[in-house]
Protein backbone atom coordinates (compact mmCIF):
# COMPACT_ATOMS: atom_id res chain seq x y z
CA UNK A 1 0.00 0.00 0.00
CA UNK A 2 1.76 3.49 -0.48
CA UNK A 3 1.42 6.14 1.40
CA UNK A 4 -1.53 9.10 0.64
CA UNK A 5 0.92 11.61 -0.30
CA UNK A 6 2.55 8.91 -3.05
CA UNK A 7 -0.81 8.23 -4.19
CA UNK A 8 -1.66 11.72 -4.20
CA UNK A 9 1.26 12.42 -6.66
CA UNK A 10 0.93 9.70 -8.83
CA UNK A 11 -3.14 11.21 -9.14
CA UNK A 12 -1.52 14.77 -10.58
CA UNK A 13 0.80 12.93 -13.16
CA UNK A 14 -1.81 10.89 -14.41
CA UNK A 15 -3.93 14.02 -14.85
CA UNK A 16 -1.16 14.99 -17.31
CA UNK A 17 -1.18 14.86 -21.31
CA UNK A 18 2.28 13.02 -21.63
CA UNK A 19 1.76 12.80 -25.61
CA UNK A 20 5.55 14.56 -25.78
CA UNK A 21 8.08 14.52 -28.72
CA UNK A 22 10.73 15.02 -25.63
CA UNK A 23 9.13 11.74 -23.64
CA UNK A 24 8.82 9.97 -26.77
CA UNK A 25 12.46 10.56 -27.72
CA UNK A 26 13.77 9.77 -24.03
CA UNK A 27 12.03 6.25 -24.39
CA UNK A 28 13.52 6.06 -27.63
CA UNK A 29 16.68 6.87 -26.76
CA UNK A 30 16.44 4.49 -23.79
CA UNK A 31 15.71 1.42 -26.38
CA UNK A 32 18.52 2.10 -28.58
CA UNK A 33 21.01 2.09 -25.45
CA UNK A 34 19.62 -1.38 -24.58
CA UNK A 35 19.27 -2.10 -27.88
CA UNK A 36 15.49 -3.40 -26.94
CA UNK A 37 12.21 -2.65 -29.26
CA UNK A 38 9.86 -2.14 -26.36
CA UNK A 39 10.22 1.02 -23.84
CA UNK A 40 7.89 2.65 -21.81
CA UNK A 41 7.29 5.20 -18.92
CA UNK A 42 4.52 3.55 -16.11
CA UNK A 43 2.69 5.50 -13.45
CA UNK A 44 1.90 3.30 -10.69
CA UNK A 45 -0.83 3.46 -8.46
CA UNK A 46 -2.04 0.69 -5.57
CA UNK A 47 -2.91 -1.62 -7.71
CA UNK A 48 -2.23 -0.84 -11.46
CA UNK A 49 0.67 0.12 -13.53
CA UNK A 50 -0.16 2.52 -16.39
CA UNK A 51 1.42 2.74 -19.53
CA UNK A 52 1.83 6.68 -19.77
CA UNK A 53 4.50 6.50 -23.10
CA UNK A 54 5.16 3.89 -25.08
CA UNK A 55 7.31 2.62 -27.84
CA UNK A 56 6.97 -1.07 -29.42
CA UNK A 57 3.96 -1.96 -27.66
CA UNK A 58 -0.06 -1.01 -27.42
CA UNK A 59 -0.64 -2.28 -24.19
CA UNK A 60 -2.49 0.55 -21.51
CA UNK A 61 -2.32 -0.77 -18.20
CA UNK A 62 -1.50 -4.22 -16.31
CA UNK A 63 -1.85 -5.11 -12.43
CA UNK A 64 0.49 -4.13 -10.10
CA UNK A 65 0.75 -7.07 -8.64
CA UNK A 66 2.95 -8.80 -11.61
CA UNK A 67 5.15 -6.41 -11.56
CA UNK A 68 8.81 -5.75 -12.61
CA UNK A 69 8.11 -2.34 -11.91
CA UNK A 70 6.41 -2.40 -9.25
CA UNK A 71 9.75 -4.02 -7.74
CA UNK A 72 11.17 -1.10 -9.18
CA UNK A 73 9.91 1.63 -6.70
CA UNK A 74 9.96 -0.64 -3.90
CA UNK A 75 13.61 -1.01 -4.06
CA UNK A 76 14.15 2.73 -4.80
CA UNK A 77 16.83 1.61 -7.33
CA UNK A 78 17.61 0.67 -10.50
CA UNK A 79 16.91 -3.04 -11.03
CA UNK A 80 17.66 -5.34 -14.31
CA UNK A 81 17.36 -8.55 -14.65
CA UNK A 82 19.37 -9.30 -17.91
CA UNK A 83 17.91 -13.32 -18.20
CA UNK A 84 14.35 -13.77 -16.99
CA UNK A 85 13.84 -17.19 -15.94
CA UNK A 86 11.56 -18.60 -18.08
CA UNK A 87 8.34 -19.41 -14.96
CA UNK A 88 9.02 -15.77 -14.00
CA UNK A 89 8.95 -14.63 -17.73
CA UNK A 90 5.57 -16.18 -17.81
CA UNK A 91 3.85 -14.76 -15.42
CA UNK A 92 5.33 -10.95 -16.17
CA UNK A 93 4.54 -11.44 -19.86
CA UNK A 94 1.12 -12.72 -19.63
CA UNK A 95 -0.32 -9.03 -20.25
CA UNK A 96 1.84 -8.42 -22.53
CA UNK A 97 0.34 -9.73 -25.72
CA UNK A 98 2.47 -8.02 -28.32
CA UNK A 99 5.49 -10.18 -27.52
CA UNK A 100 5.98 -13.57 -26.83
CA UNK A 101 8.23 -13.65 -23.32
CA UNK A 102 10.16 -11.10 -21.26
CA UNK A 103 13.40 -12.18 -20.83
CA UNK A 104 14.99 -8.80 -20.37
CA UNK A 105 14.12 -5.53 -18.23
CA UNK A 106 15.78 -3.21 -17.44
CA UNK A 107 13.27 -0.70 -15.02
CA UNK A 108 14.64 2.95 -13.28
CA UNK A 109 12.09 4.54 -10.35
CA UNK A 110 10.82 8.00 -11.60
CA UNK A 111 11.06 9.72 -8.32
CA UNK A 112 9.65 13.52 -7.61
CA UNK A 113 11.10 16.38 -6.27
CA UNK A 114 9.24 15.59 -3.23
CA UNK A 115 10.53 12.09 -2.88
CA UNK A 116 7.69 10.19 -4.45
CA UNK A 117 7.78 7.01 -6.76
CA UNK A 118 5.31 7.58 -8.90
CA UNK A 119 6.66 4.84 -11.63
CA UNK A 120 9.32 3.66 -13.72
CA UNK A 121 11.47 4.35 -16.74
CA UNK A 122 11.93 0.94 -18.04
CA UNK A 123 12.73 -1.16 -20.71
CA UNK A 124 11.88 -4.90 -22.23
CA UNK A 125 12.77 -7.38 -24.80
CA UNK A 126 12.12 -11.17 -25.29
CA UNK A 127 16.09 -11.63 -25.85
CA UNK A 128 18.32 -11.49 -22.62
CA UNK A 129 21.51 -9.60 -22.56
CA UNK A 130 24.03 -8.65 -20.17
CA UNK A 131 24.15 -4.95 -19.52
CA UNK A 132 26.93 -2.45 -18.66
CA UNK A 133 27.71 0.11 -16.14
CA UNK A 134 27.99 3.09 -18.54
CA UNK A 135 23.89 1.62 -19.72
CA UNK A 136 22.36 1.75 -16.28
CA UNK A 137 23.95 5.01 -15.72
CA UNK A 138 21.72 6.36 -18.73
CA UNK A 139 18.79 4.90 -17.71
CA UNK A 140 19.37 6.52 -14.71
CA UNK A 141 19.75 9.87 -16.43
CA UNK A 142 17.08 9.56 -18.86
CA UNK A 143 14.38 8.71 -16.22
CA UNK A 144 15.75 11.80 -13.92
CA UNK A 145 15.33 13.76 -17.16
CA UNK A 146 11.06 11.82 -17.63
CA UNK A 147 10.49 13.57 -14.31
CA UNK A 148 11.66 16.64 -14.97
CA UNK A 149 9.70 16.96 -17.66
CA UNK A 150 6.82 15.65 -16.15
CA UNK A 151 7.30 18.18 -13.44
CA UNK A 152 7.60 21.17 -15.54
CA UNK A 153 4.53 20.37 -17.15
CA UNK A 154 2.74 20.08 -13.66
CA UNK A 155 3.96 23.15 -12.85
CA UNK A 156 2.86 25.00 -16.56
CA UNK A 157 -0.57 23.71 -15.90
CA UNK A 158 -0.88 24.95 -12.40
CA UNK A 159 0.36 28.54 -13.62
CA UNK A 160 -2.25 28.35 -16.34
CA UNK A 161 -4.46 27.53 -13.37
CA UNK A 162 -3.42 30.41 -11.39
CA UNK A 163 -3.56 32.81 -14.40
CA UNK A 164 -7.13 31.92 -15.27
CA UNK A 165 -8.14 33.27 -11.84
CA UNK A 166 -6.42 35.92 -12.42
CA UNK A 167 -7.97 36.89 -15.28
CA UNK A 168 -11.36 36.02 -13.64
CA UNK A 169 -10.89 38.37 -10.44
CA UNK A 170 -9.66 40.73 -13.02
CA UNK A 171 -12.72 40.65 -15.30
CA UNK A 172 -14.94 41.01 -12.23
CA UNK A 173 -13.51 43.91 -10.76
CA UNK A 174 -13.72 45.43 -14.17
CA UNK A 175 -17.58 45.22 -14.38
CA UNK A 176 -17.89 46.37 -10.99
CA UNK A 177 -16.00 49.24 -12.17
CA UNK A 178 -18.48 49.60 -14.77
CA UNK A 179 -21.54 49.15 -12.72
CA UNK A 180 -20.56 51.74 -10.01
CA UNK A 181 -19.18 53.90 -12.75
CA UNK A 182 -23.13 53.85 -14.32
CA UNK A 183 -23.96 54.95 -10.96
CA UNK A 184 -22.41 57.46 -10.16
CA UNK A 185 -22.67 59.15 -13.62
CA UNK A 186 -26.17 58.80 -13.54
CA UNK A 187 -26.82 60.55 -10.08
CA UNK A 188 -28.15 64.17 -10.36
CA UNK A 189 -26.21 64.64 -6.98
CA UNK A 190 -22.72 65.84 -7.49
CA UNK A 191 -20.08 63.82 -7.13
CA UNK A 192 -16.28 64.77 -6.75
CA UNK A 193 -13.70 62.59 -5.27
CA UNK A 194 -10.33 64.49 -3.89
CA UNK A 195 -6.79 63.55 -2.62
CA UNK A 196 -5.17 64.03 0.48
CA UNK A 197 -3.99 67.42 -1.38
CA UNK A 198 -7.25 68.53 -2.45
CA UNK A 199 -6.40 67.14 -5.95
CA UNK A 200 -9.53 66.27 -7.74
CA UNK A 201 -9.32 62.64 -8.73
CA UNK A 202 -12.48 61.98 -10.21
CA UNK A 203 -16.13 63.58 -10.44
CA UNK A 204 -18.73 62.64 -12.36
CA UNK A 205 -20.72 64.39 -14.80
CA UNK A 206 -23.22 66.06 -12.89
CA UNK A 207 -20.29 67.82 -11.06
CA UNK A 208 -18.96 68.57 -14.49
CA UNK A 209 -22.00 69.94 -15.79
CA UNK A 210 -22.42 71.88 -12.73
CA UNK A 211 -19.25 73.72 -12.69
CA UNK A 212 -19.05 74.17 -16.25
CA UNK A 213 -22.74 76.05 -16.44
CA UNK A 214 -22.01 77.92 -13.92
CA UNK A 215 -18.14 79.06 -14.51
CA UNK A 216 -17.60 77.90 -18.21
CA UNK A 217 -14.49 76.34 -16.86
CA UNK A 218 -14.23 72.25 -17.76
CA UNK A 219 -13.10 70.32 -14.78
CA UNK A 220 -10.18 68.36 -14.73
CA UNK A 221 -8.48 65.36 -13.23
CA UNK A 222 -5.69 66.82 -11.49
CA UNK A 223 -7.05 70.36 -10.98
CA UNK A 224 -8.39 71.44 -7.52
CA UNK A 225 -11.43 73.56 -6.49
CA UNK A 226 -9.65 76.15 -6.45
CA UNK A 227 -9.79 76.81 -10.42
CA UNK A 228 -13.11 76.56 -10.43
CA UNK A 229 -14.88 77.95 -7.21
CA UNK A 230 -14.58 82.04 -5.82
CA UNK A 231 -12.33 82.55 -3.00
CA UNK A 232 -15.26 83.00 -0.22
CA UNK A 233 -16.82 79.49 -1.72
CA UNK A 234 -13.22 77.39 -1.71
CA UNK A 235 -12.78 78.79 2.11
CA UNK A 236 -15.71 77.24 3.32
CA UNK A 237 -15.16 73.73 0.93
CA UNK A 238 -11.00 73.39 1.92
CA UNK A 239 -12.56 74.20 5.67
CA UNK A 240 -15.13 71.20 5.76
CA UNK A 241 -12.64 69.30 3.39
CA UNK A 242 -10.15 69.50 6.07
CA UNK A 243 -12.36 68.37 8.86
CA UNK A 244 -12.97 64.85 6.74
CA UNK A 245 -9.40 64.44 6.24
CA UNK A 246 -9.15 64.29 9.61
CA UNK A 247 -11.58 62.01 9.90
CA UNK A 248 -14.32 63.72 11.06
CA UNK A 249 -17.80 63.38 8.29
CA UNK A 250 -18.94 66.37 7.69
CA UNK A 251 -22.84 66.88 6.78
CA UNK A 252 -24.10 70.18 6.31
CA UNK A 253 -26.78 72.64 4.52
CA UNK A 254 -24.42 74.80 2.40
CA UNK A 255 -25.06 78.15 0.47
CA UNK A 256 -22.59 79.36 -2.33
CA UNK A 257 -21.46 83.30 -1.66
CA UNK A 258 -22.79 85.60 -4.90
CA UNK A 259 -25.68 87.70 -6.08
CA UNK A 260 -28.61 86.63 -4.06
CA UNK A 261 -30.82 85.56 -7.15
CA UNK A 262 -27.80 83.18 -7.96
CA UNK A 263 -26.71 81.93 -4.91
CA UNK A 264 -27.30 77.84 -4.84
CA UNK A 265 -28.62 76.03 -1.54
CA UNK A 266 -26.16 72.29 -1.41
CA UNK A 267 -27.37 69.67 1.10
CA UNK A 268 -23.41 68.71 0.99
CA UNK A 269 -21.42 65.66 2.79
CA UNK A 270 -17.81 65.36 3.06
CA UNK A 271 -17.03 61.79 3.93
CA UNK A 272 -13.16 60.54 4.46
CA UNK A 273 -12.31 57.42 2.12
CA UNK A 274 -9.74 55.04 4.12
CA UNK A 275 -7.61 52.23 1.97
CA UNK A 276 -7.23 49.12 2.96
CA UNK A 277 -4.77 49.71 5.66
CA UNK A 278 -7.07 52.39 7.42
CA UNK A 279 -5.09 55.35 6.61
CA UNK A 280 -7.49 58.04 4.87
CA UNK A 281 -6.34 58.30 1.48
CA UNK A 282 -9.08 60.66 0.50
CA UNK A 283 -12.43 62.66 0.83
CA UNK A 284 -15.99 62.38 -0.93
CA UNK A 285 -17.61 64.84 -1.64
CA UNK A 286 -21.70 64.48 -2.53
CA UNK A 287 -24.15 67.42 -2.56
CA UNK A 288 -27.58 67.73 -3.56
CA UNK A 289 -29.03 71.08 -4.65
CA UNK A 290 -31.65 72.21 -2.22
CA UNK A 291 -32.10 75.58 -3.69
CA UNK A 292 -35.80 75.12 -4.70
CA UNK A 293 -36.54 73.59 -1.26
CA UNK A 294 -34.71 76.59 0.54
CA UNK A 295 -36.63 79.41 -1.11
CA UNK A 296 -39.94 77.56 -0.97
CA UNK A 297 -39.35 77.37 2.95
CA UNK A 298 -38.34 80.94 2.99
CA UNK A 299 -42.03 81.51 0.68
CA UNK A 300 -43.78 79.34 2.99
CA UNK A 301 -42.83 81.55 6.28
CA UNK A 302 -43.45 84.76 4.42
CA UNK A 303 -47.05 83.19 3.36
CA UNK A 304 -47.37 82.29 7.10
CA UNK A 305 -46.45 85.82 7.90
CA UNK A 306 -48.72 87.15 6.05
CA UNK A 307 -51.43 84.65 7.09
CA UNK A 308 -50.90 85.86 10.51
CA UNK A 309 -51.57 89.46 9.87
CA UNK A 310 -54.59 88.45 7.97
CA UNK A 311 -55.86 86.38 10.99
CA UNK A 312 -54.68 88.93 13.39
CA UNK A 313 -57.00 91.64 11.98
CA UNK A 314 -60.16 89.51 11.55
CA UNK A 315 -59.79 88.54 14.89
CA UNK A 316 -58.56 91.62 17.05
CA UNK A 317 -58.44 94.82 14.84
CA UNK A 318 -62.59 93.88 13.29
CA UNK A 319 -63.75 94.19 16.55
CA UNK A 320 -62.23 97.71 17.84
CA UNK A 321 -64.53 99.46 14.87
CA UNK A 322 -67.51 96.42 15.19
CA UNK A 323 -67.86 97.43 18.60
CA UNK A 324 -68.05 101.19 17.74
CA UNK A 325 -70.54 100.78 15.46
CA UNK A 326 -72.28 98.57 17.82
CA UNK A 327 -71.36 100.89 21.14
CA UNK A 328 -73.25 104.04 17.95
CA UNK A 329 -76.15 101.95 17.63
CA UNK A 330 -77.19 101.18 21.25
CA UNK A 331 -77.05 104.70 22.19
CA UNK A 332 -79.37 105.73 18.86
CA UNK A 333 -81.49 102.94 19.89
CA UNK A 334 -81.62 104.68 23.73
CA UNK A 335 -82.73 107.82 21.98
CA UNK A 336 -85.39 105.74 20.32
CA UNK A 337 -83.61 106.38 17.10
CA UNK A 338 -84.12 110.60 17.42
CA UNK A 339 -80.66 111.64 17.33
CA UNK A 340 -78.66 115.13 16.43
CA UNK A 341 -76.55 114.72 13.32
CA UNK A 342 -73.42 114.24 15.45
CA UNK A 343 -74.50 110.55 16.17
CA UNK A 344 -74.75 109.87 12.69
CA UNK A 345 -71.39 111.22 11.94
CA UNK A 346 -69.88 109.31 14.69
CA UNK A 347 -71.58 106.53 12.91
CA UNK A 348 -69.95 107.20 9.21
CA UNK A 349 -66.51 107.72 10.80
CA UNK A 350 -66.60 103.97 12.70
CA UNK A 351 -68.00 102.33 9.37
CA UNK A 352 -65.16 104.19 7.47
CA UNK A 353 -62.61 102.38 9.94
CA UNK A 354 -64.20 99.40 9.08
CA UNK A 355 -63.71 99.62 5.97
CA UNK A 356 -59.81 100.85 6.37
CA UNK A 357 -59.20 97.33 8.03
CA UNK A 358 -60.86 95.02 4.98
CA UNK A 359 -58.60 96.89 2.58
CA UNK A 360 -55.75 96.43 4.54
CA UNK A 361 -56.84 92.98 4.41
CA UNK A 362 -57.41 92.79 0.81
CA UNK A 363 -53.43 94.56 0.22
CA UNK A 364 -52.23 91.57 2.50
CA UNK A 365 -54.31 88.56 0.54
CA UNK A 366 -53.45 90.12 -2.80
CA UNK A 367 -49.34 89.84 -1.14
CA UNK A 368 -50.30 86.32 -0.18
CA UNK A 369 -51.26 85.68 -4.27
CA UNK A 370 -48.26 86.93 -5.59
CA UNK A 371 -46.05 84.95 -3.40
CA UNK A 372 -47.98 82.44 -4.75
CA UNK A 373 -47.58 83.46 -8.35
CA UNK A 374 -43.65 83.58 -7.97
CA UNK A 375 -43.82 79.72 -7.14
CA UNK B 1 -65.39 121.91 48.34
CA UNK B 2 -65.03 118.33 47.27
CA UNK B 3 -63.72 117.99 43.99
CA UNK B 4 -65.98 116.48 41.36
CA UNK B 5 -65.69 112.53 40.53
CA UNK B 6 -62.79 112.20 37.64
CA UNK B 7 -62.55 109.68 35.08
CA UNK B 8 -60.06 109.00 33.02
CA UNK B 9 -60.34 107.34 29.92
CA UNK B 10 -57.34 106.04 28.06
CA UNK B 11 -58.11 104.62 24.47
CA UNK B 12 -57.16 105.79 20.99
CA UNK B 13 -60.52 105.74 19.65
CA UNK B 14 -62.37 108.77 19.49
CA UNK B 15 -65.58 106.91 18.95
CA UNK B 16 -65.44 105.16 21.99
CA UNK B 17 -65.32 108.20 24.23
CA UNK B 18 -67.51 109.74 22.72
CA UNK B 19 -69.80 106.67 23.39
CA UNK B 20 -68.55 106.62 26.76
CA UNK B 21 -69.07 110.22 27.64
CA UNK B 22 -72.75 109.54 26.41
CA UNK B 23 -73.76 106.41 28.29
CA UNK B 24 -72.59 108.21 31.48
CA UNK B 25 -74.54 111.55 30.93
CA UNK B 26 -77.54 108.89 30.46
CA UNK B 27 -76.70 107.66 33.50
CA UNK B 28 -77.18 110.57 35.39
CA UNK B 29 -74.43 110.53 37.25
CA UNK B 30 -72.36 113.70 37.70
CA UNK B 31 -68.34 113.21 36.76
CA UNK B 32 -65.77 115.14 34.85
CA UNK B 33 -64.18 112.99 32.08
CA UNK B 34 -60.82 113.27 30.68
CA UNK B 35 -59.45 111.63 27.36
CA UNK B 36 -56.08 110.47 26.14
CA UNK B 37 -55.53 108.94 22.85
CA UNK B 38 -52.60 106.91 23.79
CA UNK B 39 -50.62 105.40 27.00
CA UNK B 40 -47.85 108.08 26.45
CA UNK B 41 -49.81 111.07 26.70
CA UNK B 42 -51.95 109.51 29.53
CA UNK B 43 -48.32 109.01 31.71
CA UNK B 44 -47.09 112.36 30.65
CA UNK B 45 -50.44 113.91 32.18
CA UNK B 46 -50.45 111.78 35.48
CA UNK B 47 -46.59 112.70 35.75
CA UNK B 48 -47.58 116.33 35.39
CA UNK B 49 -50.60 116.25 38.11
CA UNK B 50 -48.56 114.51 40.85
CA UNK B 51 -45.58 116.20 40.68
CA UNK B 52 -47.72 119.31 40.49
CA UNK B 53 -50.01 118.07 43.65
CA UNK B 54 -52.50 118.68 41.10
CA UNK B 55 -56.04 116.46 40.85
CA UNK B 56 -55.42 112.86 40.36
CA UNK B 57 -58.28 110.88 38.10
CA UNK B 58 -60.33 108.53 40.77
CA UNK B 59 -61.21 105.94 38.43
CA UNK B 60 -59.64 104.99 34.91
CA UNK B 61 -61.20 103.34 31.94
CA UNK B 62 -58.09 101.57 29.74
CA UNK B 63 -57.98 100.40 26.76
CA UNK B 64 -56.06 97.66 26.02
CA UNK B 65 -55.55 97.78 22.33
CA UNK B 66 -53.71 101.03 21.56
CA UNK B 67 -50.74 101.69 19.27
CA UNK B 68 -47.71 103.42 20.94
CA UNK B 69 -48.50 101.66 24.20
CA UNK B 70 -51.02 99.39 24.88
CA UNK B 71 -52.83 99.23 27.56
CA UNK B 72 -50.50 96.51 29.61
CA UNK B 73 -47.33 98.59 28.81
CA UNK B 74 -49.34 101.68 30.56
CA UNK B 75 -49.64 100.00 33.36
CA UNK B 76 -45.85 99.30 33.77
CA UNK B 77 -45.28 102.74 33.51
CA UNK B 78 -47.51 103.68 35.95
CA UNK B 79 -46.22 101.62 38.49
CA UNK B 80 -42.86 103.39 37.94
CA UNK B 81 -44.80 107.26 38.56
CA UNK B 82 -45.01 105.45 42.43
CA UNK B 83 -48.48 107.58 42.69
CA UNK B 84 -49.62 107.01 45.85
CA UNK B 85 -53.00 107.37 45.62
CA UNK B 86 -54.93 104.08 44.69
CA UNK B 87 -57.11 104.78 41.49
CA UNK B 88 -58.46 101.37 40.19
CA UNK B 89 -58.22 100.48 36.86
CA UNK B 90 -61.06 98.87 34.11
CA UNK B 91 -59.84 97.44 31.43
CA UNK B 92 -61.52 97.58 28.16
CA UNK B 93 -60.87 94.97 25.36
CA UNK B 94 -62.66 94.47 22.12
CA UNK B 95 -62.93 90.84 22.62
CA UNK B 96 -62.79 88.43 25.69
CA UNK B 97 -59.83 86.71 24.19
CA UNK B 98 -57.75 89.68 24.88
CA UNK B 99 -58.63 89.19 28.67
CA UNK B 100 -55.92 88.04 29.99
CA UNK B 101 -56.82 87.60 33.87
CA UNK B 102 -53.17 86.31 35.40
CA UNK B 103 -51.85 89.43 33.62
CA UNK B 104 -54.24 91.19 35.28
CA UNK B 105 -53.70 89.92 38.44
CA UNK B 106 -50.27 91.32 38.50
CA UNK B 107 -51.79 95.09 38.84
CA UNK B 108 -52.97 95.86 41.66
CA UNK B 109 -55.03 98.27 41.17
CA UNK B 110 -57.01 96.60 37.72
CA UNK B 111 -59.98 95.59 39.45
CA UNK B 112 -61.66 93.96 36.18
CA UNK B 113 -62.11 93.91 32.12
CA UNK B 114 -65.30 95.32 30.31
CA UNK B 115 -65.75 94.41 27.01
CA UNK B 116 -66.90 97.21 24.52
CA UNK B 117 -69.49 97.79 23.63
CA UNK B 118 -70.32 98.77 27.33
CA UNK B 119 -73.95 99.37 29.02
CA UNK B 120 -75.44 101.90 31.26
CA UNK B 121 -76.13 99.33 33.99
CA UNK B 122 -71.81 98.01 34.17
CA UNK B 123 -71.16 101.74 34.63
CA UNK B 124 -73.70 102.17 37.53
CA UNK B 125 -72.41 99.34 38.82
CA UNK B 126 -68.79 100.55 39.22
CA UNK B 127 -70.28 104.03 40.30
CA UNK B 128 -72.36 102.74 42.76
CA UNK B 129 -68.94 100.77 44.24
CA UNK B 130 -67.37 103.65 44.27
CA UNK B 131 -69.60 105.21 46.56
CA UNK B 132 -70.86 108.01 43.85
CA UNK B 133 -74.53 109.20 44.28
CA UNK B 134 -76.72 110.58 42.35
CA UNK B 135 -77.15 114.16 42.52
CA UNK B 136 -80.39 115.34 44.23
CA UNK B 137 -83.06 116.09 41.47
CA UNK B 138 -84.16 119.30 42.07
CA UNK B 139 -87.54 119.98 41.07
Amino acid sequence: MEEQGTLKAVQDFMALDLNDQDLKDTISIASKVFNAPISMVTLIDDDTVYIRVKQGTKLESYPRKLSFCTQVIKSNRLFVVGDVTPSRAQSESIEFTDIPLIRFYAGAPLITSQGHRIGTLCVVDDKPRTVSGQQKLMLKILSRHVMSVMEAKIRHKELTASYELLNCEREKGRKNEIKLRSLFESMTDVYVYLGIDGNIIDFNRSAFSHIEEHTGKKMNYGSFTADYLTEADNLAFMTNFNYALKGERRQLEMRTYGDPENRIWWDALFEPVSGTNGEIMGVSFTARNITKRKTDEEKIIAQNRLLTQIAEIHSHEYRGPVCSILGMMYLIEQEKYEVDKEYLEMLHVAVKNLDEKTKRVILLINDLRSLEADQ
Amino acid sequence: MKSTFQLLVIDDDAINIFIIKKLIEKTGYLLEIISMSNGELAIEHLKKQNSQNLALPDLIFLDINMPIMTGWEFLVEYEKLGIEKMIPVYMLSSSIFQNDIDKARTFPNVKDFMSKPMSNHQLINIFDSMGLTLPEVTE
